[in-house]
């Protein structure tokens, strides 16, 4: 439109020609309109919309958008309330906090997190809006159950103001959840110094107090404990060299501990040898070449034949020839000269430990079983030579 | 002529004497305070005792002393008590104030003397009543004196107002005052010392105010209220470092569960002889006894039984064990303290006491 004005004004305008210019541009101006009504406004926000598209809008949001990205409008915003070089340390805290509490209270607690921490960042000299960014951000982290860093928050606010009774109470109740029951009771009493006889304190006092001595109980049980397993394994240790049970790998008595009486058996750790009564109580691996299958038995005592411990066992599932019985096997044992001993099964555990050439391997005694004069007999103890 | 020489001393007695001259005659008075006839004759001279009590706030620390000291030697013996409280002092306080006055300063020197003429005087149950006007104001500064162990400043313990407290807990006011709150329930700060190590006179002042307060069946449910945990503390010193089977370890105070090995008993008989006196005032009520039924005390005292090797203590044990083993259809009274025993039978058990005793 101003670009057909300046062609005729080169001369004045008669009042005709002004009018009919005039009613031109009214002509194409109404035009113009009428072109743009055929077509609806489309880039603003819809009825039905608007309310979303102002809380998009940064001026008007009230939560930073979720995938984090601030349009260029929300950045200069933040940055006309957030540049240190507009603000004092001590605005910047306030606005930090402020932020923090913003989310605070929409229970956006990690967010107000890091508000806190920004303020708390700012080392402003103000104590207390120190203590108070330190116990809001306490706060936040109690609602997220991060009660290591309630109770470390609690306590700084404390440090910047000590009769911050809200940050106490804090400090106690996360100091219960940690388990640091003598904190607990320290801010409980200090709590209860002053006049009011809050009756949530007192209870949150002698909660502490029971489970303090709980712990301590707990305690002194797994010392009695640890001092019963220890004398005990003494006791086994004492009773083996008593008896001069030859231990593989153990070059002389003092040479004697219990990791080398563990079972190498998988699952079989806790079988350990133990000692009841004065009796040294064994596990015991029964081998049946043969089949390729074994017998572990627990806790045998030591005083008793080890022919009773066979009585048990058979017969066998597997001997479906029925084979394996007391009366028709001999059971060997492999000596520390590499080599096979037939023994009487008759004789008590401990006495056939004790046998010439014995060796305790993997604290474990181990018997082969065989039938008396089988062919598998027979070969079992040409492998030998 | 044969003036007594006591009334000769009497002007080295006064203030202005020369101090080695009070010094010397005090030093006489303090070996005379040693006899009892020393005492029958120094209390004959009310003189004397007006100017020994006037000494003991003598500016020379050991003048002041040896004063105090003859006062605990005159103390020691009722009758010495009683005459005692007739005086007082140039400030016109009696004996029992004064001595108040020294506890509570942390700056006297001999403190403990003040604290041991106040035990030795709370002791004469006839006297308790008119002195315990003296002590009420000051209840809560001489408890305060008791929990602090470093209250005094120069070097006295105060061990001695463990037995002042527990001889005033006869009076019925004092024990409603330890068991209510101003701000504070006193007995709640009373209860450590029954396990104070570096004093047995400290603890069984503690131990002997519980078994004071448990004589009277009023105060039995304020004792055995589980927030006061009172049966730790009673049965703590009775118990060494024995093993019980899980199902008993189970029915004790949780504090008195599973304690080490190299745990000791309580080493002063008459401290261990005051928790048996409590716990069988504990069984006269039925209340009471399912209680300490209920928190193992049997088998505590099974345990102790096998130790203990004084034989009145052992039949203390034994009488609190006798009820607590019956069922309660079998002790059949709601309150034993109530059942009435005729003389002659009274005299048949005294004497059956006395021959247990004997025997071993």
């Amino acid at each position: 439109m101003s670009e057909e004005a300046p062609k005729v004004a080169k001369q004045p305008m008669t009042d005709e020609e002004r009018l009919a210019l005039c009613q031109k541009l009214d002509k194409e101006l109404d035009d113009f309109i009428d072109s743009l009504e055929k077509k609806r406004y489309t880039e603003g926000w819809s009825e039905d919309t608007w309310e979303e598209e102002m809380d998009k809008h940064p001026f008007f949001m009230k939560s930073t958008p979720e995938d984090g990205a601030l349009s260029p409008l929300a950045e200069g915003l933040a940055k006309l309330k957030y540049d240190p070089e507009e603000n004092t340390p001590l605005e910047l805290a306030a606005n930090y906090k402020e932020d923090g509490n913003f989310n605070f209270k929409h229970k956006n607690y990690r967010l107000a997190i890091l508000g806190y921490t920004e303020g708390i960042k700012q080392r402003c000299n103000d104590a207390e809006i120190n203590a108070s960014l330190y116990n809001n951000r306490a706060a936040s982290h109690w609602h997220l159950k991060n009660y290591r860093s309630a109770l470390f928050d609690s306590e700084k606010a404390l440090s910047f103001n000590a009769n911050h009774t809200k940050a106490r109470i804090r400090a106690a109740k996360a100091a219960l959840e940690v388990t640091k029951y003598d904190t607990c009771i320290e801010h409980c009493q200090k709590l209860l110094e002053g006049e009011s006889k809050d009756k949530e304190i007192v209870e949150l006092l002698n909660t502490a107090k029971k489970k303090k001595q709980q712990q301590e109980r707990d305690q002194r049980r797994k010392e009695r404990k640890n001092e019963k397993d220890s004398e005990q394994k003494d006791q086994v240790i004492k009773a083996i060299i008593q008896r001069g049970i030859k231990i593989s790998k153990c070059d002389d008595e003092d040479d004697i501990d219990l990791s080398k009486l563990e079972p190498s058996l998988p699952g079989a750790q806790d079988a350990i040898v133990h000692i009841e009564d004065g009796v040294l109580r064994w596990p015991l691996l029964l081998l049946y070449p043969e089949f390729q299958m074994t017998d572990f038995i627990r806790g045998c005592p030591e005083n008793v034949p080890l022919l009773n411990q066979l009585e048990q066992v058979f017969p066998a599932p597997w001997d479906e020839e029925n084979k394996y019985s007391c009366s028709k096997i001999n059971v060997y044992f492999e000596g520390y000269d590499k080599m096979p001993h037939v023994i009487d099964p008759s004789k008590n555990l401990g006495d056939l430990l004790v046998t010439k050439y014995y060796e305790l391997k993997a604290g474990t005694p181990a018997f082969f079983i065989l039938p008396r004069g089988s062919v598998v007999e027979r070969r079992f103890l040409e492998s030998y030579i | 002529m044969a003036a007594d020489p006591l009334d000769e001393l009497l002007q080295f007695l006064k203030p202005e004497a020369r101090i080695d001259l009070r010094h010397i005659a005090l030093d006489h008075l303090v070996g005379l305070s040693g006899t009892e006839e020393g005492i029958t004759t120094l209390l004959s001279h009310d003189k004397i005792i007006q100017s020994i009590i006037n000494l003991t706030d003598d500016k020379i620390e050991e003048v002041a002393k040896n004063a105090l000291l003859i006062l605990v030697n005159i103390t020691a013996n009722p009758r010495g008590v009683i005459e005692l409280l007739k005086y007082k002092s140039d400030g016109n306080k009696n004996i029992v104030k004064l001595c108040i006055g020294y506890v509570l300063n942390p700056e006297k020197k001999d403190a403990d003397a003040a604290a041991m003429i106040l035990s030795n005087i709370t002791r004469v149950e006839t006297e308790l009543e008119s002195i315990l006007d003296a002590f009420l104001p000051h209840l809560n500064d001489i408890l305060n004196a008791y929990v602090n162990i470093n209250f005094n400043k120069k070097g006295s313990n105060l061990n001695f107002i463990g037995p002042m407290i527990s001889n005033l807990s006869c009076c019925h006011s004092i024990r409603k005052w330890l068991t209510e709150e101003n701000p504070h329930i006193p007995l709640i700060k009373l209860l450590p010392f029954c396990s104070y190590e570096l004093s047995n006179i400290r603890r069984g002042g503690a131990m002997g105010t519980i078994r004071n307060l448990s004589f009277d069946p009023e105060f039995h449910d304020f004792l055995l209220s589980n927030d006061l945990e009172l049966l730790t503390y009673l049965l703590n010193p009775i118990m060494g470092g024995e093993e019980y089977i899980d199902e008993e370890m189970d029915t004790l105070p949780i504090s008195l569960q599973y304690l080490p090995k190299e745990k000791q008993r309580e080493n002063d008989i008459d401290i261990r002889k005051m928790i048996l006196e409590t716990l069988n005032k504990f069984c006269m009520r039925r209340k009471g006894r399912e209680f300490l039924r209920d928190n193992g005390v049997y088998y505590v005292l099974r345990e102790y039984h096998k130790w203990e090797t004084d034989p009145k203590v052992r039949l203390a044990c034994e009488n609190v064990v006798d009820i607590l083993i019956q069922k309660e259809d079998e002790v059949g009274a709601e309150d034993l303290s109530a059942v009435e025993v005729p003389d002659d039978m009274k005299e048949k058990f005294e004497k059956m006491d006395e021959d247990y005793i004997q025997e071993k």
